[in-house]
């Protein structure tokens, strides 16, 4: 392919134009909405004045802020990590190859399939004290002699969630770690079972390094579609008990629509967007390593 | 490569924060474009009358015949209903006003209104109001959630109230007469109708609304209200609520379940006793046909007291003024209020729609909230009313987890009211 030539550019100008409009536009208005003092009052007059940083100092003292930045923390790496590990195990059973192996991989995607606030309501039933499945399982078994306050005990809450959101990430995670498994050169492993490499030095010494891609794609897409979540956690707890379950983008929505402090609410979403943007270097520094390497 | 891999680094960051933005949008975003339906709104400003409004089921197909019927009976204004789903009719509201795109009218919950009519959104209808000279006939706490610094903002179109829902056939095989009329009968009888299967007593506790909505009978009945949450009777009240959930006869549960998750309890028969609406009584009916409930007065302290709840018609500012009242006091006149009232199971917002009418009165269940409406008072009312619940909800939920006492619950909760109102 030779280089520079201009006019190769122009086939992504639509795109390029495109997202300035749709995806610049927004992001530098929440930016600017951050810095004002906006409420509905001067949206509807347009006298918007600039207070500079005084709404991230506002949003550092609200009730609940502190503890929602950890909570999206917790949640976020609780649910990837199990996600990824559990996600990895069962790509690796299915890639065995038994009778039904891969319809019941189509099976496990069910859960993925299903509306996350369906997914988030059915969670609320089973997870019920008294009547909820997951207790009456549990105690039926003697695991537990008494019902398990899954989303009403401010401690426990937010595993809840955590829980119910492994349950829905599983099944992404099997399958883009799937498909990477079964593009993994087989001689490799023929060449290692000759030398007398056993099942857990294949996995560690070829499998995982050998996935590394794959895997890092999986991590950071896990990471930005949990860090952001908002529906799963709204309708499950709706932020509860007190703010044990309020995650950024909750107090986000709460201080924008609930409270019409548009510019807190703005702040809020700012500083999520600030993280994932972090992360997202991180993973291109990372990525651009692997290929010079 | 390597310049295209930084842009594509910079493109994934970019995706990366659209990820975040359909999550959540801090105020406004490009969704101001897609809603431009209401376009009649500045051009033939003199004609159209658009409304926003969240009802659903029955009441929106009365409510759409009505416009229908309105639209038949004169042709000075066209009226167009467009329906907004309730969780969205703040959102819509405060993305119309960045957008320039606002109907004419907006129904909403009666709480909010004081708060739409501070931020400026609503038109002052005061003298229009008075000139109509019909305001007397209506009950005092629906109008006066529609009014904000003495002024009319808006007319209520519906009221409803909580009153106590309770299983005559469990209280039965308890042996229990008559419902509970005080606390200390509550407690009493709670604790006897609670069984392996059923809970005594529940009230909805959730993180939202509906638990300050909840809270706010047994507030009130005890003397206190929102802006004495420190005094000696919301900490009775609150100290009531914890302490049957430490009995075991109200389950903990009820920190995370709404009103509907309670509906749901009673009508399986794993609830004896609740506080809920009139909006539940067909659906009970249609869930247990066999059930026999009743509803009566929602246990006293010092006073019966109850919550209003319901919605206001509004006013949009710089809208089709005109038309928007003409089709409001239309809507209200007595005959069609009590129809449109009655057939959707709520309560009439005008005092001489009730007293003329045996619908309500002459209903088994309907009934049960006659008297409740008499002392139904609204929340608030108060431009700041969504932070002040906000932090009631909180109190509510650190006192009935155990996390504080009744009272550093509410202590907490009386600062941080005081806070947003002095602001």
């Amino acid at each position: 392919m030779k280089k520079g030539r201009w006019g190769e550019y122009l086939f992504i100008y639509p795109a390029v134009i495109f997202m300035l409009l749709l995806i610049g536009y927004p992001l530098i208005y929440n930016i600017i909405l951050s810095f004002q003092d906006v409420d509905l009052n001067s949206l509807a007059t347009g006298d918007k004045h600039f207070v500079w940083f005084d709404n991230y100092k506002a949003l550092a003292d609200q009730d609940g802020f502190g503890i929602s930045v950890w909570n999206t923390i917790v949640y976020t790496l609780g649910s990837v990590v199990f996600q990824v590990v559990i996600g990895f195990l069962l790509a690796l059973f299915f890639s065995m190859k038994f009778k039904l192996a891969s319809f019941l991989r189509g099976v496990v995607m069910i859960s993925w399939l299903i509306p996350l606030t369906i997914t988030a309501l059915l969670y609320k039933f089973m997870m019920g004290s008294g009547e909820g499945i997951f207790n009456q399982m549990l105690m039926g078994i003697g695991f537990i002699d008494d019902p398990i306050q899954w989303l009403s005990n401010p401690d426990i809450a937010l595993w809840s969630v955590i829980i119910a959101n492994i349950w829905v990430g599983i099944p992404f995670n099997m399958l883009l770690l799937s498909t990477g498994l079964s593009n993994l050169p087989e001689d490799v492993y023929e060449s290692a079972s000759l030398d007398g490499a056993n099942w857990f030095q294949k996995l560690f010494k070829i499998t995982i390094p050998l996935l590394r891609p794959v895997l890092l794609v999986v991590l950071m897409l896990g990471f930005i579609y949990t860090f952001k979540v908002f529906d799963l956690v709204f309708v499950m707890t709706g932020g509860g008990p007190i703010n044990s379950t309020e995650v950024l983008s909750t107090i986000a929505y709460r201080l924008s629509f609930n409270e019409f402090q548009f510019s807190l609410g703005a702040a809020a979403a700012n500083i999520l967007f600030l993280i994932l943007l972090v992360v997202s270097v991180i993973y291109l520094y990372m990525i651009n390593k692997d290929e010079e390497a | 490569m390597k310049k295209l891999k930084r842009i594509s680094g910079l493109l994934l960051a970019i995706v990366s924060f659209v990820l975040v933005l359909s999550a959540c949008s801090g105020g406004t975003s490009i969704t101001d474009d897609e809603q431009s339906g209401g376009e009649g709104e500045a051009a033939e400003a003199s004609k159209d009358v658009t409304i926003w409004f969240h009802y659903t089921g029955k009441q929106q197909e009365e409510f759409l015949s009505l416009i229908d019927a309105y639209n038949e009976s004169q042709d000075q204004y066209e009226v167009e209903g467009e329906y907004v789903p309730f969780a969205d009719v703040k959102k819509q509201l405060s993305v119309g006003v960045a957008g320039g795109t606002l109907p004419d009218m907006a129904l909403m919950d009666v709480v909010d209104n004081a708060a739409f009519a501070e931020q400026g959104v609503l038109e002052d209808i005061t003298s229009k109001v008075e000139e109509w000279g019909e305001i007397d006939n209506f009950y005092e706490g629906p109008v006066e959630s529609a009014t904000y610094d003495g002024k009319y903002y808006g007319l209520p179109v519906g009221s409803n109230a909580l009153g106590l829902f309770y299983n005559e056939d469990l209280l039965k095989e308890a042996g229990i007469e008559e419902p509970p009329t005080t606390w200390d009968e509550l407690k009493e009888d709670a604790k006897a109708l609670t069984n392996d299967d059923t809970k005594g007593f529940a009230v909805s506790a959730v993180k939202s609304e509906e638990g300050a909505f909840q809270f706010y009978p047994f507030l009130r009945s005890a003397g206190a209200d929102y802006d004495s949450l420190d005094s000696e009777g919301a900490v009775e009240a609150m100290t009531l609520l914890t302490d049957m959930i430490e009995e075991g006869s109200m389950g903990s549960d009820v920190v995370n379940a709404t009103q509907d998750d309670l509906a749901r309890q009673f009508a399986a028969g794993k609830l004896a006793m609740m506080v809920n609406g009139p909006w539940n009584i067909e659906r009970l009916k249609e869930e247990s046909p066999d059930m026999n409930f009743s509803i009566s007065q929602i246990p006293k302290d010092e006073q019966y007291a109850s919550v209003l709840g319901g919605e206001n018609l509004t006013i949009i500012k710089d809208g089709n003024v005109d038309g928007a009242f003409d089709f409001l006091t239309w809507f209200l006149e007595p005959d069609r209020h009590e129809t449109f009232t009655y057939e959707t199971g709520v309560f009439p917002a005008r005092k001489d729609v009730l007293e003329n009418s045996d619908h309500w009165t002459e209903d088994p269940y309907l009934s049960g909230f006659v008297p409740i409406m008499d002392g139904a008072v609204p929340r608030g009312p108060s431009p700041q009313w969504p932070e002040i619940s906000e932090s009631i909800q909180i109190a509510i939920q650190e006192s009935l987890t155990g996390t504080k006492s009744p009272e550093e619950a509410l202590n907490k909760a009386s600062e941080s009211v005081s806070e947003t109102v002095d602001q």
